[in-house]
C-alpha cells in the first residue's frame, strides 16, 4: 500500500518541572482564543496543562493563527499516557476518610481520557470534533493512528494532536503527587491536508500492526525537533509503522534521509 | 464513485437489560426498567443511590473459568462481547487470513482500575499501579487480531466515535474486519459519587425505574449505568462474499464540539445541529428520510431541553413525523458504553419494526413537542434510524444506520 500524506503546520514540546505547573495554575492562561481562569486550571490535570503550553507554542509559530476563529472548525485530539494517576491518590484517601462526600466534582470532567481534548477545544473554541485517545503506553502510535483518521476520512482544515505523559512516573514516594524531579511533557502538532507550501508528513501503510505498542514519545520528539537542516527524516513507531517528514523546501530523497529511529535505539524495519 | 457501503454483521451486549442481544431486546420493547437500588458496596451516603448493574459477566465457551474470574469487570465484559460478536458474525473460529481490527471506547479504564486496587488498600501507602498493557491490547493478544487497535473516548459518544473509526479504517484498507464497540464498568464508589457531587444524578432514590424520565418536566438527573455493546464491521462486498447478512449499514457520521464548558451543554444548539446535518449529509438523506431518532436525552434538566431544540431546528416543519425515544430511561446512562448501547437498540427497532419507548414521560417538556413514545414499544417500520450521543468535553456526535 501507498502511504498517507499530511502537512504539518507546526509542532511544540514543553516539559514542565512540577513547580512551573503549579505556577500555571495561579496565572490566567491566555491565547490568541481566549483564556482559562486559574478558578478553571486549578482542577485540571499536570498532563493538561503542559499540552496547553505545547500548544500555545505551536500557534505562535503558526502564520495567521492570531486570528480568534482561526481554529473554529479544527478536530482536537489529545492522547495521553496515564493520566489521572496523580489525582488518584490523594482522592482516594478524602474518600476513605469523608465517605462519598470527599469526592471531588472535578475529579471525572478532569481526569478522564477525554479531558484534554475538551479542554483544549472549548481553549480553541475549536468547533471540530474533540475527543481522547489511548491513555495507555502505546498512546504515541494511536494518537497519530487517530489523528490521521481523522484527517482522511473528514473534512477538516487541521487536527491538533497532543501527547503527553508525566516522566519519570511517581513509583515510590508516598505523598500522592508526582516524584519531585518528574516533569509534565506534551508534545503539540498541528497537522493539516498535505500543502506544498508546509512540511509533509507521510505515513507508510505498509504496517505491521501486531508489533507490541510502547511509549515512543522519546523517539518522536528526537525525530520531531531534531535539527532543521535534516530535511528528511524518519521515524519508526512500533504498532504504527514509519512517519517520514520532509521540509517544504526540499524535494523528496532518500539519499539525505535520516533515520533517527536507529538514534534513539529503534530498529529500523 | 460513491463510498464502499460497510455493514454491521455481528453484535453482542452485556448490560442492565441481559447479556445476549435477544434478552436485551424483549426487556426493551416490554420497557422493563434496569434500574435498582445500588448492590455491592454501601450508597447510604450518597446523593444517588441507584444505577442499573451487569449482575453476571458470563464466561465466554472455551474461556478458563478461573483465568477470566481473575480479570477486571471491564476486561471480562470486553472479552466476552468481543468473543460472541466474532460467533454471531461466523468468524469464530477467526480464520487466519483476516486483518482484524479493534476499536473500542474506553473513557475511564485507568480511574477504574486504579479506583479497585486503591479500594482493596485502604491505609497508606498507596500508589496507584502501573500496568504495561491496557485493555485493548490485551483484548487485541488475546484474540490474535493483526488489524490497527485504538482506544478512543469522546466520553458518552464514545461508542459512535468507536463505529465511525471502524467505518473509516475498512474504508481506508487498513482491516479487512473490525470489532468497535465500548463498554464501561462505571458504577463504582467514587464515580457514582463523583458524578453525584456535580449534581449530575437523579436523587429519586425512593423509586429507582421511575427515576430516568428524559423529557419529562419532573426528570432531576441521569442514572448511572454500566455494560456495553460490541459490533463486528466489515464492508458489504467482503460480508457478501463471506455469505454473512448485514444486520444494519453504518451509513453517516457527524461530529462537532460544544467549546463551551466540560459538562454543561452549550446553550447555542449550532454545534449539535452541526454533528445532525454533518450525519445526514455524510449518509446522502433529507430530514423527511429518518424514521427513528434514538436521543441522547439523558434525564438532566438542560440537557434534554437542548436536544428537544437541536431536534426542532434540523427537522423542521417533518418535527411530528420522526418518532423520538429515549433508551436511557431503560437502560440508566452507560457513559462511555452508552452510544454502543444505543445503535443496538436502533438495529432492534429496525428489524423488529418497533421503537422502543422512553419509560416516566407522563409530563413532557411543553416547549418544544417531540413525536415521544411514551411507556410502550410502538410498531413503526424503521428503514433509517438516527442516534445522537452528546459527552462530556462538549462533544456532539450524531450516527445513522440504515436497515440492510
Amino acid at each position: 500500500m501507498a502511504g498517507q500524506r499530511f502537512g504539518v503546520a507546526a509542532a511544540a514540546e514543553v516539559r514542565l518541572s512540577m513547580p512551573e505547573v503549579q505556577a500555571m495554575r495561579r496565572v490566567a492562561f491566555s491565547g490568541p482564543c481566549g483564556s482559562i481562569s486559574p478558578n478553571v486550571l486549578k482542577h485540571m490535570d499536570e498532563q493538561t496543562l503542559a499540552s496547553l503550553a505545547a500548544l500555545r507554542i505551536a500557534i505562535t509559530k503558526m502564520k495567521d493563527s492570531d486570528s480568534p476563529d482561526y481554529f473554529e472548525k479544527w478536530a482536537v485530539l489529545s492522547s495521553p499516557r496515564y493520566l489521572g494517576r496523580s489525582s488518584l491518590r490523594p482522592t482516594l484517601a478524602r474518600f476513605h476518610a469523608e465517605g462519598a462526600w470527599g469526592v471531588s466534582p472535578h475529579m471525572i470532567p478532569h481526569r478522564s481520557l477525554h479531558a484534554i481534548s475538551g479542554t483544549i477545544s472549548q481553549f480553541l473554541r475549536s468547533h471540530g470534533p474533540n475527543h481522547g485517545v489511548s491513555g495507555s503506553p502505546g498512546h504515541v502510535a494511536e494518537g497519530f493512528l487517530a489523528a490521521f483518521t481523522t484527517l482522511a476520512n473528514l473534512n477538516l482544515p487541521g487536527c491538533w494532536l497532543t501527547l503527553s505523559r508525566i516522566e519519570p512516573e511517581l513509583d515510590s514516594e508516598e505523598s500522592g503527587s508526582p516524584h519531585p524531579d518528574s516533569t509534565a511533557e506534551a508534545i503539540a502538532v498541528a497537522l493539516v491536508p498535505s500543502s506544498p507550501t508546509l512540511a509533509s508528513l507521510t505515513w507508510q501503510l505498509d504496517t505491521d500492526f501486531t508489533r507490541p505498542s510502547e511509549d515512543s514519545f522519546e523517539t518522536l520528539a528526537k525525530w520531531l525537533f531534531m535539527e532543521p537542516t535534516v530535511a528528511v527524516r524518519s521515524c519508526f513507531l512500533p504498532s504504527l509503522g514509519s512517519l517520514i517528514l520532509q521540509d517544504a523546501s526540499q524535494p523528496p530523497s532518500h539519499s539525505d534521509m535520516n533515520p533517527v529511529n536507529q538514534q534513539a535505539g529503534v530498529a529500523p524495519r | 464513485m460513491p463510498p464502499r457501503p460497510v455493514w454491521i454483521t455481528g453484535i453482542r451486549t452485556c448490560s442492565p437489560l441481559g447479556d445476549n442481544p435477544l434478552t436485551f431486546q424483549e426487556n426493551l420493547l416490554a420497557g422493563s426498567s434496569g434500574i435498582r437500588r445500588v448492590s455491592g458496596f454501601g450508597v447510604d451516603d450518597h446523593p444517588s443511590q441507584i444505577a442499573g448493574q451487569v449482575s453476571k459477566i458470563p464466561c465466554p465457551p472455551g474461556d478458563h473459568g478461573r483465568d477470566f474470574a481473575n480479570l477486571s469487570r471491564l476486561d471480562q465484559i470486553t472479552r466476552h462481547c468481543v468473543r460472541q460478536a466474532l460467533e454471531a458474525a461466523s468468524l469464530w473460529p477467526t480464520p487466519p487470513n483476516l486483518r482484524i481490527g479493534l476499536v473500542l471506547g474506553l473513557g475511564g479504564e485507568w480511574l477504574l482500575h486504579w479506583e479497585a486496587e486503591g479500594l482493596k488498600h485502604p491505609a497508606p501507602p498507596w500508589i496507584p499501579p502501573l500496568q504495561p498493557d491496557s485493555v485493548l491490547s490485551r483484548t487485541q493478544r488475546f484474540f490474535g487480531m493483526t488489524g490497527p487497535t485504538l482506544a478512543v473516548s469522546a466520553a458518552c459518544a464514545s461508542g459512535n466515535m468507536a463505529l465511525w473509526q471502524a467505518r473509516s479504517w475498512i474504508r481506508m484498507g487498513l482491516a479487512d474486519i473490525c470489532v468497535a464497540g465500548a463498554c464501561d464498568m462505571g458504577v463504582s464508589p467514587m464515580s457514582l459519587a463523583g458524578f453525584g457531587n456535580l449534581r449530575a444524578l437523579s436523587r429519586k432514590n425512593q423509586d429507582p425505574p421511575a427515576a430516568s424520565r428524559p423529557f419529562d418536566r419532573q426528570r432531576d438527573g441521569f442514572v448511572l449505568s454500566e455494560g456495553g455493546a460490541i459490533f463486528v464491521v466489515e464492508s458489504a462486498e467482503g460480508a457478501q462474499a463471506r455469505g454473512v447478512e448485514g444486520l444494519a449499514e453504518i451509513l453517516g457520521y457527524g461530529a462537532a464540539s460544544d467549546a463551551h464548558h466540560m459538562v454543561i451543554p452549550s446553550p447555542d444548539p449550532a454545534p449539535a445541529v452541526t454533528a445532525m446535518r454533518m450525519a445526514l449529509e455524510d449518509a446522502h438523506l433529507q430530514p423527511s428520510q429518518v424514521d427513528y431518532v434514538n436521543a441522547h436525552a439523558t434525564s438532566t434538566p438542560v440537557g434534554d431541553l437542548a436536544e428537544a431544540r437541536v431536534l426542532a431546528e434540523v427537522f423542521g416543519k417533518h418535527l411530528p413525523d420522526v418518532p423520538v425515544s429515549a433508551t436511557k430511561s431503560i437502560t440508566g446512562h452507560l457513559l462511555t458504553g452508552a452510544s454502543a448501547l444505543e445503535a443496538l437498540a436502533c438495529i432492534v427497532a429496525m428489524k423488529e419494526g418497533r421503537i422502543p419507548p422512553t419509560l416516566n414521560l407522563d409530563d413532557p417538556e411543553p416547549e418544544v413537542p417531540l413525536c415521544h413514545v411514551p411507556h410502550m414499544a410502538r410498531e413503526h417500520s424503521v428503514r433509517v434510524a438516527v442516534s445522537n450521543s452528546f459527552g462530556f468535553g462538549g462533544s456532539n456526535t450524531c450516527l445513522v444506520l440504515r436497515a440492510v
